[in-house]
């Protein structure tokens, strides 16, 4: 009894994560080079109906429910659309363009809607390329990328990071990724084609959320119905002796 | 009369059961790969009455059998093809008949049909736990997410052979145990040992649950209704007896 609460209630929770992954991912339907989120469900540990029995070589346990084990990223490619605006760069293909934060630190992303700032280098001024958030864009030398005449940039010079296992990315907001243990160490100098003028669309595919939005709907209702079976089934419990 | 008192009992506990057993599998309605599971549940044996005169069993006469209510015997799992889902996702795998992949955790071998595997930091295929998946000779290195999975279950990189998975079946699926994490453990090798996989496997597709809603909302509601009737037959037992308590001997 008490484990059919507990299991239609760990169901209600997991839905309820499912559908704020599915909400997020909507909401970020228009944002350059989204990639959408899918959780990955598991069930959960098994205990024996009877412990008496269980060294009887039949099968007595019964499961205590459902987890997310892991929301799982999907890199597959958005859409490039083009722009016209010469500071828009698109990846066609795999890896992400690299990014130096003010701390010193690398983040990597795959938005390429970038600014130029100009700064005081001994004397001279110098175009760099950052994002609008002033972190610089390195080129293949680990050095900030410039532009030449307001809108010139050697597009072979991008630095283009791939991961053994980009799923493992940790995302940090604002579309920037940082790397960690389950990603691996980033792989420098990937030769892709860079497109200037485009960006790339976000992965969500509004039809596929939806549908998925309903599986989540239903299965939160039904769990829901379980919960209600099983209070009824401890009402009637109490009601054994008026 | 006292009898059907305890009767009636194990019936609500076996009704209680089957909740349990309705809620876990409605709760992984969308696991993938997941196995519903059902209850079987079984009388008491059954015992023989005799009528006792003057103390002397031996000289009663049989009057019928009768058992002393219901428990859960076994609870079995239903092996039955999940539908194929697309994601189009190269580390998807899904599988096609009876079978599971081999996983390779900390405490030894595992099976699974949950193929929504993904690479690890070292480029080996793994669950999203992080365990590897079993190629011919261990871990399935691909490196790259440039990889084809074909019908057999060869792993290709670039049109050249890496490894195979390594995908096995049991004589006897039902001596399989859950183990969570969406893995099966095989109790005793020796016993029921692995047999070779007759099916085929589909890269980009996930399985996924294989549980019916409307036969586990029928089950929920059964459950229910028969536990109330078993309490019903409780509380009439219990007026009987209130009757023959409070009312019989009165004067």
């Amino acid at each position: 009894m008490i484990r059919a609460l507990y299991s239609s209630a760990s169901a209600m929770a997991a839905q309820q994560q499912n559908l704020d992954i599915i909400s997020n991912n909507i909401a970020n339907i228009n944002t350059v080079a989204y990639k959408k989120t899918r959780p990955a469900f598991q069930d959960a540990l098994y205990s024996a109906i009877d412990a008496r029995r269980v060294r009887e070589p039949v099968n007595l346990q019964m499961g205590n429910g459902v987890k997310v084990a892991a929301t799982q990223r999907n890199f597959s490619r958005g859409n490039l659309q083009e722009t016209g605006r010469p500071l828009d760069f698109a990846i066609d293909g795999e890896g992400f363009f690299v990014l130096l934060r003010p701390d010193g630190t690398l983040c990597y992303t795959r938005d390429g809607s970038f600014q130029i700032s100009a700064e005081q280098v001994g004397g001279v001024v110098v175009s760099r390329l950052v994002t609008p958030r002033g972190e610089y864009v390195l080129d293949v030398n680990g050095q900030p990328m410039e532009v030449y005449n307001g809108q010139e940039v050697p597009l072979e010079n991008f630095n283009i990071a791939v991961f053994a296992n980009p799923e493992g990315l940790e995302a940090i907001g604002h579309n920037r990724f940082v790397a960690t243990e389950a990603s691996g160490q980033a792989d420098y100098g990937y030769r892709v084609t860079i497109r200037q003028g485009f960006l790339e669309l976000s992965n969500v595919d509004l039809a596929e959320e939806m549908t998925q939005l309903i599986l989540a709907q239903r299965a939160y209702q039904l769990s829901s119905r379980v919960l209600q079976s099983a209070d009824d089934m401890e009402r009637l419990a109490n009601n054994l002796r008026e | 009369m006292v009898r059907g008192l305890y009767a009636a009992a194990t019936g609500m506990i076996n009704q209680m059961t089957r909740l349990d057993k309705v809620a876990n599998n409605i709760a992984n309605v969308n696991t993938r790969g997941f196995k519903g599971d059902q209850v079987v549940s079984r009388a008491f044996d059954e015992e023989l009455l005799l009528r006792v005169d003057n103390g002397q069993a031996s000289s009663g006469r049989r009057i019928g059998t009768i058992n002393h209510g219901v428990y859960v015997d076994r609870v079995i799992t239903s092996f039955d093809q999940g539908s194929l889902q697309e994601t189009g996702e190269a580390t998807h795998v899904a599988i096609k008949g009876e079978g599971f992949f081999v996983i390779l955790t900390e405490e030894g071998e595992r099976y699974t049909r949950d193929g929504g595997f993904m690479l690890d930091d070292q480029g080996r295929l793994v669950t999203v736990d992080g365990w590897p998946v079993a190629g011919q000779t261990g871990p399935i290195f691909v490196g790259t997410r440039d990889f084809v999975i074909d019908p057999e279950g060869n792993v290709m990189v670039g049109g050249m052979y890496v490894d195979r998975l390594r995908l096995v079946n049991f004589e006897d699926l039902q001596a399989l145990r859950k183990a969570g994490n969406n893995l099966y453990i095989n109790p005793d090798p020796e016993n029921n040992p692995a047999v070779e996989f007759q099916g085929e496997v589909a890269q980009g597709f996930v399985e996924s649950s294989n549980v019916d809603v409307v036969r586990e909302t029928v089950d929920m509601i059964t459950a229910l209704r028969n536990y109330e009737s078993n309490q019903k037959v409780i509380k009439m037992i219990d007026s009987v007896l209130s009757k023959t308590v409070n009312e019989l001997g009165r004067v």
